[in-house]
């Protein structure tokens, strides 16, 4: 639905975006992941015809993106921006007549979108009498009242509490179910993991890794097992550590008793038990795949 | 195209009403209405002076009275005359403030501080008058033949090369001309806050990703403009109404011609500076920097409001010409040339041509300054980074 090929950007002598490639499909919602300085920002604010790529191509349904498709996008940018005397309701009617909807469908989508973001009562309010998680749901009214295709968030939940993470992930899974593709970014890969889907992750300007986040999970090479036993494990069955000889492991010793194995994915796990039982009870025996943040420091090889 | 015009209009319309319901425009407007009324009532009357008066006439002189009556009619006074019982009632109305003067008899005229310049001739002629006439009555004369005798003679006024006298054109002039550099920097400057105020608040961006730059900045000139514009002309309807109602006693003409010339030259300045003020406000990302960033600007609006002022010693002066032709100044030295000399109209063509051209232009290299540099949030832009901005 959405594809980015091969874009470029450079600031001077920054190269911000090398060569940046990746697709959005609908009713997923997708990460754009990576370090502070990766191009997230540049590549979104590509996407919104604010900033024009050296190099590259920006698809939407297969066509070029254009003004057409401009005001199909809901954009929130990482500097929150709204008009601080104007009042709530005002503000997003406003933001919903440039997008081109008539007088009384505005005034219907922003009651509607106030609402959904849980800002129904803060209608009259002036933008600078909100607090920080209010305004963040004004400006999220504001990106949704139109009733975009595609969202693109840049760092949506910067500043936000967790309870506030929960929400506005929540809401946001809500939308990729409707139907929307939501495209956010984050810096923080462990924070947002659970929520998505699809995840793209940039390192100077490049992509490292993009798939289903389940995809990515199983065709890593690496995967973690816990052994916790019930007691100690009996050092006289064997001289060496029962571990020892398992090929293909990692050893990474949390107590005693709780044994923490990095396992490369042409392992039987059947092995792993076998070895583990030979010297004491179990207790816990779990199969974990990476966390996001290791497959990503495994591709930049940091 | 009409999708265009739709966006700009919805940018242009929140313009409006946002800096309509601010304290500033109140302000300024009722402050600009206020001056402008008094600053034709006040001279007119202070220059009219009063045409009423009231005089007190001791008892017994019935032919007096009508005679300070008469006499006034043809000063083009009127004079009320109110009856005394005798001099002391007359002279203590006088002190009272009740009349302006008291006549006793034909012996004494009595003022309270002083002669009143136009009164006295009045009074005095009255008197005179009277005196002849009961003299004359007193050695026996026809009344008829006494009223031929005082018939007065009226000479034709001959002037063999006029002068036109331009003082009153020069004033509405320079009002006029006052109130244009007053109004193009009051607007100028809230399309250059307006414009800082949505790049330093960020929103700049969020607005970006809907509507164009170019849209932008053409809805916030336009709706500014038209609010600018809208005052500027019920000035001068006010001015116009307020000058009908009060009727100086000199009114040239050509007022109106001249006060609509005002309102085009407004509308074509605002036109120009405003642009010049968003682009260049654009360079700037916070309020502070934005009057160093539009310094030049100001520079010029003083150089033609002070040089607008040295046309009333030499209207005909080749800088003069010049200046009402450059479109920086033009908007303030032209209606004030054409008030005090004949302007030929090729110049007034070419005066307006070179100004749509100038802003033509502007709208171009404007928009391009404003697109380059307005999502450039770190401290203040070069005009040469804006631009080369605007293509990468």
């Amino acid at each position: 639905m959405l594809d980015v090929e091969c874009v470029t950007k450079r600031y001077g002598d920054v190269l911000a975006l090398d060569g940046c490639t990746f697709s959005v499909m609908p009713k997923r919602l997708v990460g754009l992941l990576g370090p502070n300085g990766a191009g997230k920002t540049t590549v979104m604010r590509c996407l919104l015809g604010l900033v024009q790529p050296d190099g590259g191509a920006l698809r939407w349904r297969g066509e070029p993106i254009d003004e057409q498709a401009w005001r199909r996008f809901g954009y929130m940018p990482e500097e929150r921006g709204l008009y601080p005397s104007m009042r709530v309701l005002e503000q997003v009617v406003h933001f919903a007549r440039l997008s081109g909807l008539g007088r009384a469908a505005a005034n219907r989508s922003a009651h509607a979108v106030l609402d959904r973001v849980g800002a129904a009562d803060l209608t009259d309010r002036r933008v600078e009498q909100l607090s920080h998680g209010n305004q963040q749901r004004v400006q999220l009214a504001v990106a949704l009242v139109h009733e975009p295709e595609l969202l693109v968030l840049d760092e949506p939940f910067a500043g936000l509490d967790p309870l506030g993470v929960d929400t506005l992930g929540g809401l946001m899974r809500e939308l990729a179910v409707d139907g929307t593709a939501v495209l956010f970014s984050s810096h923080q890969l462990d924070l947002v993991q659970h929520l998505c889907e699809d995840v793209v992750t940039m390192d100077h300007g490049r992509v490292v890794l993009s798939g289903p986040l389940e995809r990515l999970q199983t065709d890593s090479d690496r995967r973690h097992v816990d052994v916790v036993f019930s007691r100690p494990p009996d050092p006289a069955v064997s001289g060496r550590p029962w571990y020892a000889d398992l090929p293909g492991v990692r050893v990474d010793p949390v107590d005693e008793r709780h044994v923490r194995l990095a396992v490369s994915s042409d392992v039987d796990l059947a092995t792993v038990l076998c070895a583990a039982r030979t010297v004491g009870p179990l207790m816990r025996f779990d199969f974990e795949p990476p966390s996001l943040e290791e497959m990503f420091r495994e591709a930049v090889h940091r | 195209m009409r999708r265009s015009l739709r966006t700009i209009w919805v940018v242009a319309r929140r313009e409006m009403t946002t800096r309509a319901r601010s304290k500033a425009f109140r302000v300024s407007s009722v402050v600009m209405f206020v001056s402008l009324i008094l600053g034709i009532v006040v001279p007119a009357v202070a220059l009219g002076g009063s045409d009423h008066y009231e005089v007190a006439v001791v008892a017994g002189a019935d032919d007096l009275s009508t005679a300070v009556t008469e006499q006034a009619a043809v000063a083009g006074l009127t004079v009320d005359v109110r009856p005394a019982a005798d001099r002391a009632a007359a002279t203590a109305l006088v002190r009272a403030g009740t009349v302006d003067a008291a006549v006793s008899g034909l012996d004494e005229v009595i003022w309270n501080d002083g002669e009143d310049g136009r009164l006295a001739p009045v009074l005095n002629t009255a008197i005179a008058q009277t005196a002849v006439v009961r003299r004359a009555a007193a050695a026996g004369m026809d009344p008829a033949a006494l009223a031929a005798l005082l018939a007065p003679a009226t000479p034709t006024l001959v002037v063999l090369d006029p002068r036109p006298d331009r003082t009153p054109r020069m004033l509405i002039a320079l009002i006029g001309m006052i109130l244009l550099f007053v109004a193009l920097n009051f607007y100028g400057s809230f399309v250059l806050t307006g414009v800082v105020e949505e790049k330093s608040s960020r929103i700049v961006e969020v607005l970006l990703a809907r509507v164009p730059a170019s849209h932008l900045l053409a809805g916030k000139v336009t709706g500014i403009g038209l609010l600018g514009i809208g005052q500027f002309v019920s000035l001068g309807v006010v001015a116009a109404v307020t000058l009908q109602i009060v009727r100086p006693p000199e009114l040239p003409p050509t007022t109106l011609p001249m006060i609509s010339g005002i309102v085009m030259w407004f509308v074509l300045g605002y036109a120009f500076y405003s642009l010049l003020y968003g682009a260049l406000g654009a360079l700037a990302s916070r309020v502070e920097d934005a009057q160093t960033a539009v310094a030049p600007l100001t520079a010029f609006l003083l150089l033609g409001y002070f040089g607008a002022f040295s046309i009333l010693g030499n209207p005909d002066g080749w800088w003069v010409t010049v200046g009402s032709l450059f479109p920086p100044t033009a908007p303030m030295f032209m209606p004030l040339r054409a008030a005090l000399t004949t302007v030929p109209a090729w110049q007034v063509a070419l005066a307006v041509l070179l100004m749509l051209a100038a802003i033509l232009l502007l709208v171009r290299v404007g928009g391009r300054l404003y697109r380059g540099a307005v999502l450039h949030t770190a401290g203040r832009l070069k005009i040469r980074q804006a631009w080369a901005g605007a293509t990468g």
